[in-house]
């Protein structure tokens, strides 16, 4: 049997913004990133309450500013990563 | 005894100066007095620990050669499976979890070498942590300053050696979480090349980036403890299939002939005065004036960041989506932030970390031994959440490890030697190429002869 995935779910504590995922995309406070945080949160049937998205929103732009300095990086295409597996 | 060496106790238990009951009893009394204001014990096994002194009692009376750890309490971070106590590893969730079924590896060696367990240690949740704190069993405190933060994330660890409640704790080093303990705590911490001490039966954070090693307050303790722990496990896939290779014998070597270097460009910045304090006394005893920068310390520094951020996340997926609400929030939301990287961008910081090892591994080539700060600051102040760096504000909590972590992200061995500053002490990373852990204790051992390096004691 397949499992189907749960849809993604920010929770609320107030019930007069049921239904809605977050701040709507044309509202100034919007930030894209929460877009992306609800969408990936989707895919992995991860439940995110409101209220620890700004967290989860601020910690996740310090990772991708840290990533974005390690692309940043040229490395020839036949680099090999870290772990290398052996058989 | 209260603050006798590890080597100390061992030779006066093997001379039958000391029973290992009477250490053992000692030690419980020190923990039942002073644990209350360290919180650095989550658990005391003392029926165990008295059973195992009482053993070893006997074996002395019936003529029985005892370890070179005879009789020498210890305990460990409650990460360790202690047989017995479900593994925390500083959770709520974890709990629930059924008694370890038996003793970490890394226990099993001690306790072959003489030594006494007697409990398990505070830490920051699942080791996602620098600063020692704990909301589920509250914060481990410094025992030079109950008010400030022992490091994280083996925070139990720390205090319990600096406040003189153990000779001897084991703890975990992801990202710097020996080493930071060792610096605000001011004591000796080492660890290991990864892949040297096997982490067999404990609860992971990253593996790819987990090592265990022990705190003391003299660098031939460290030894004492490092030596009984070698050996390959296969328990553990990541234990090398190395020899033994003796450090303790290696310490009355000395240091002539060593090629030492001082760790320029990224680890002159950032550095709190106290930082910089420490590492002068440091290269002036060792009369070290060549500087070398390490290439693209910086961005390894991000690279660790990025791959702990997703291989410590991936880890606990499930638990994110079934009991979230039971994690410490401030661990949650890193864990749940980390979860959402998309892959190219660790497969990227995975590629950039084999290059960087290559870079760093050449240097070594040049020099035996490179000196580095171990933290930016001394021990902030418990529930801190900024700190000033270089003029800038910024968030204590990810910022500590910030000059550990671009030598843990390639494995290299290291000892954190404590610089007994006044009011507070920080310590300074013995950093070796891979696999010489004895240059780095000889180091270490140098220092302290020479009274630079020196674990004080608090008056607790």
């Amino acid at each position: 049997m397949t499992r189907r995935p749960r849809k993604a779910k920010v929770l609320r504590k107030d019930s007069r913004t049921k239904g809605k995922a977050t701040i709507p995309a044309t509202h100034p406070q919007h930030d894209p990133l929460d877009d992306f945080i609800i969408a990936s949160a989707r895919a992995l049937d991860l439940k995110i309450d409101k209220a620890w998205m700004p967290a989860v929103r601020g910690n996740l732009a310090v990772t991708l500013r840290l990533a974005a300095l390690v692309s940043a990086f040229t490395l020839p295409d036949d680099a090999d990563q870290a772990p290398v597996f052996k058989a | 005894m209260d603050w006798s060496s590890a080597s100390e106790i061992a030779r006066a238990v093997a001379d039958g100066q000391r029973s290992a009951l009477s250490v053992t009893e000692a030690a419980l009394a020190r923990i039942k007095r002073l644990n209350p204001k360290l919180n650095a014990f989550t658990d005391v096994v003392a029926e165990r620990a008295r059973s195992k002194a009482r053993a070893l009692d006997r074996a002395r009376s019936a003529g029985q050669r005892l370890g070179p750890l005879a009789g020498v309490p210890f305990a460990v971070k409650n990460l360790f499976d202690v047989s017995g106590l479900a593994t925390r590893a500083g959770s709520k969730i974890n709990r629930s979890r059924p008694p370890a079924p038996r003793d970490a590896t890394l226990i099993e060696r001690m306790e072959t070498a003489g030594a006494v367990l007697v409990g398990a240690l505070n830490m920051g949740e699942y080791a996602y942590d620098f600063t020692g704190e704990n909301v589920h069993d509250g914060a481990s405190r410094n025992p030079h300053d109950f008010d400030r933060m022992t490091g994280g994330s083996s925070g139990g660890s720390g205090g319990a050696v600096a406040g003189g409640l153990v000779p001897l704790a084991l703890g975990s080093d992801t990202n710097g979480s020996i080493r930071v303990p060792s610096s605000f705590c001011g004591i000796f911490g080492l660890k290991p090349t990864y892949g040297r001490l096997s982490r067999a039966h404990t609860f992971p954070f990253v593996s790819s980036f987990d090592h265990l090693g022990p705190f003391a307050r003299t660098s031939r303790d460290l030894a004492l403890a490092y030596d009984a722990m070698q050996g390959h496990d296969a328990d553990d896939p990541v234990c090398a299939d190395r020899p033994i290779e003796p450090a303790l014998l290696a310490l009355d070597h000395g240091i002539e002939g060593l090629r030492i270097a001082v760790a320029g460009g990224y680890f002159r910045k950032g550095a709190s005065p106290e930082t910089r304090e420490a590492m002068e006394r440091v290269a002036e005893a060792l009369d070290v004036r060549r500087e070398i920068e390490i290439p693209e310390a910086e961005r390894a520094r991000a690279a660790a960041y990025v791959i702990t951020a997703t291989e410590g996340a991936a880890l606990h997926l499930d638990r994110l989506r079934s009991s979230a609400k039971n994690f410490d929030p401030a661990v949650r939301d890193r864990l749940i932030a980390g979860l959402l990287v998309p892959a190219p961008l660790v497969m990227q910081a995975q590629k950039f970390r084999r290059w960087y090892r290559a870079q760093v591994l050449e240097l070594f080539n040049d020099v035996d031994v490179i000196l580095a700060p171990a933290t930016p600051t001394t021990a902030p102040k418990l529930g801190q959440e900024t700190f000033v760096l270089d003029g800038v504000e910024m968030a204590l909590r990810p910022n500590i490890g910030i000059y550990t972590q671009p030598i843990s992200f390639i494995g290299l061995p290291v000892v954190a030697v404590p610089v007994p500053l006044t009011p507070l002490p920080i310590a300074v990373q013995i950093i070796a190429t891979q696999w010489r852990e004895d240059v780095a204790l000889r180091v270490a051992y140098a220092l302290e002869q020479a009274g630079v390096a020196i674990a004080p004691r608090p008056n607790i």
